[in-house]
């Protein structure tokens, strides 16, 4: 039992993982380069 | 805020992202520190300019305050029977001025303002002088019409836009439909290809012949049996900007309105107002 949970345990994480990497690349399709940075937030209306 | 528009010039080279429909931006940009402009439209009325500083390797997080837009011009409108698009207008935070049917037979009045706002059935087409409403255009300056207001666009009834680039009926059929949206940030907006639309009464404008192979007339919303829904037009481009692009008014026209305020059409119509 408790290799099974060990099992599912390390197959969430690595679920998560590749995840957080995908939803990061969708968000910023980074070059990579080591001397840039990025700029994120939300923009708003006037009021 | 979807559909923004957020730009860095880095080196002679643009970096730009649209904001998603939850107004979520991301730039990646070389370290250092950069102007960035946030803008919708031309960025003619609505931009904000910031100065950022960004760190190799890091994330810089704009905070709200940095990224709300600004707003700069003047909106008047003329109330009419079936919609008050003034009110979203509104809820944007941007003061808009009333103005009545004898104002707008003066241009020196109109003059004062950069954005004119005609709801649907107004009584504008009542008067036989039209003419301040293209002399408007002509200085570069912008109007949203909606539904019936097409009478005082096209020359069919009492406009000025010749009937052989747009003709029209009212014979429009109640019902709920899906637009197809062609314009891309009414989809960024709404984060879908498509809109719902309810017509809630009988005999809407429809348009039953528009000339789109016209450089000025763009498509923004279509359907494929009821014709086009939105569309834009680029009117009297007699005037030239400091970086040589010849331009005129912008006419942002809907058959659709805010008589019958879906989610979806209420976002549109806010994005509409911000392309103006």
């Amino acid at each position: 039992m408790k290799r099974i949970n060990l099992l599912l345990g390390a197959l969430f994480l690595v679920s998560a993982i590749s995840s957080c990497k995908k939803n990061i690349q969708e968000d910023v399709p980074s070059t990579g380069d080591p001397n840039h940075g990025i700029l994120k937030g939300i923009t708003y209306s006037p009021n | 805020m979807g559909a923004v528009i957020v730009e860095a010039i880095v080196n002679g080279i643009k970096i730009a992202d649209t904001t998603d429909k939850d107004g979520k931006f991301a730039l990646e940009i070389p370290a250092g520190e950069h102007l960035v402009k946030m803008y919708t439209g031309a960025g003619d009325r609505f931009i904000t300019r910031k100065i950022f500083t960004i760190q190799a390797g890091k994330t810089t997080e704009v905070s709200a305050a940095q990224s709300r837009l600004g707003f700069t011009g003047k909106i008047a409108y003329l109330a009419g029977d079936f919609d008050a698009i003034q009110e979203i207008v509104t809820e944007l935070g941007i003061p808009v001025t009333s103005l009545t049917l004898d104002d707008m037979q003066n241009y020196h009045i109109l003059n004062q303002y950069d954005v004119l706002l005609l709801n649907c059935n107004s009584g504008y087409d009542e008067f036989e002088e039209i003419k301040p409403l293209e002399r408007f255009l002509k200085d570069g300056k912008s109007i949203y019409a909606s539904d019936f207001e097409m009478r005082a666009l096209s020359k069919q009834e009492w406009g000025f836009i010749p009937e052989n680039l747009i003709s029209y009926e009212r014979d429009g059929i109640a019902g709920t439909i899906q637009g197809q949206i062609l314009f891309e940030p009414f989809k960024k907006a709404l984060g879908s290809n498509t809109m719902t639309i309810a017509f809630d009464l009988p005999g809407f404008v429809r348009i039953t012949s528009l000339n789109t192979t016209d450089p000025s007339v763009k498509v923004l919303v279509d359907h494929p049996q009821k014709g086009p829904l939105a569309l834009n037009i680029q009117w009297a481009p007699g005037r030239v900007s400091s970086q040589g692009i010849a331009y005129g008014g912008n006419i942002i026209y809907t058959t659709f309105h805010d008589a019958s305020l879906s989610n979806d059409v209420k976002t549109v119509l806010r994005q509409m107002i911000m392309q103006l």
